[in-house]
């Protein structure tokens, strides 16, 4: 626990559990507020962006927060922990939009290739393929149908457990390993196209 | 990780890549003016939910200030004591006997009204009441309470005695 005084304010800073730290946010704390947008923006924008495309993640992360803010009468704290919680919220205006907007979710954007980030070891060569493959994989993945990208997206990449993507998506835990296994071979079939040179867009 | 195809490295090691180059990639996430925008957000709720709150608790102190009037004045007025009368006199204090049953007493009743008036000196006697000394002044009145059901039916009386200063 950190202590700051000054003359005019007084802040007694913790590091809190996510659970607090939503409570304190619905309540419109605003320095809590703010640990947990800090914590938990990236998550939710990939999330958005994978399933809404860039271009509709800022909107989906600002109402996902705003939907904290205006929940102030709730007081329970969410069981599948506060990441599910709030992805929970980002689907629900995902699938408001990709209800208004048919599957047309993915602009392609390369600014990946530009901004790879660079790893100690790697030559300028290795860095450019690793570029090319990331983007690669990225538009593969989201060439998925929904279903089986949004279990990619969860269990794979934000590394969720199965009961809290089961959670998430709203079916059995069953139901969310067999869309894996689904997206899986998919995924597996596009990367072997690719490999031969014959392209990502198709499927 | 979960990973349940074992058999198809080539996915598991494609995912892992993408995974970290997004974990590792600093420009990953929604436009740096977003959170300056929603704390202005987070101000401006709480800000409204104050001014919520202080209308409420006015309001509050309001019923409550003219709920405390009203019963104070009734209680002023029923019990004679206490408030000034508009003629700026003190009213006299007064003592009450206990209510006595009357022939309606056992017939319920919903809601009723207490109503303060005179009768004769000598209709203590139906009470087995004594008369006092004015029991020969035949025009001699003494103050009752009676509670009166809403059926209109007289339930008790008790008799009132204003004290001399």
């Amino acid at each position: 626990m950190w202590n700051f005084s000054a003359p005019d304010l007084h802040y007694t800073c913790e590091v809190q559990d996510d659970g607090g730290l939503l409570e304190r946010a619905r309540k419109g704390d605003e320095i809590a507020f703010s640990q947990l947008f800090t914590r938990y923006k990236r998550a939710i924008y990939r999330y958005a962006s994978y399933m809404a495309g860039r271009e509709s993640a800022d909107d989906i992360v600002q109402e996902t927060f705003l939907a904290v803010l205006r929940q102030v009468e709730r007081t329970d704290r969410p069981h599948a922990g506060v990441l599910a919680y709030l992805v929970g919220i980002a689907r629900r205006r995902v699938y408001r939009r990709l209800g208004s907007v048919a599957d047309a979710p993915f602009a392609d954007d390369s600014r990946e290739d530009v901004d790879a980030p660079a790893v100690q070891g790697m030559t300028a060569l290795d860095r450019l393929t690793q570029a090319e493959t990331v983007h690669q994989v990225r538009a593969a993945v989201q060439s998925l149908p929904p279903d089986y990208r949004e279990a990619v997206v969860l269990c794979e990449l934000q590394e969720m457990d199965y009961a809290a993507a089961a959670e998430i998506m709203d079916c059995p835990i069953g139901t969310v390993r067999s869309r894996l296994h689904r997206a899986r071979g998919l995924l597996a079939t596009k990367l072997a196209r690719l490999e031969h040179g014959t392209g990502t867009n198709e499927g | 990780m979960p990973n349940d195809d074992p058999d198809n490295e080539s996915v598991t090691r494609a995912l892992r890549v993408l995974r970290e180059a997004e974990n590792e990639d600093a420009g990953l996430g929604p436009a740096p003016e977003l959170e300056a925008h929603l704390l202005t957000e987070v101000r401006g709720l709480g800000r409204a939910r104050k001014r919520r709150r202080g209308v409420m608790v006015t309001v509050a102190a309001a019923v409550f200030v003219a709920v405390s009037f009203s019963a104070w004045r009734i209680a002023g007025t029923r019990s004679g004591t206490g408030s000034p009368r508009a003629d700026g006199t003190q009213p006299l204090p007064e003592m009450t006997t206990a209510f006595l049953p009357l022939v309606y007493s056992n017939v319920p009743m919903s809601n009723g009204q207490l109503i303060r008036t005179a009768i004769p000196r000598r209709a203590l006697a139906a009470f087995g009441l004594a008369s006092g000394d004015a029991a020969d002044d035949p025009t001699a009145m003494v103050l009752v309470d009676v509670v009166v059901g809403d059926d209109g039916l007289a339930r008790a009386v008790r008799f009132v005695r204003l004290s001399r200063r």
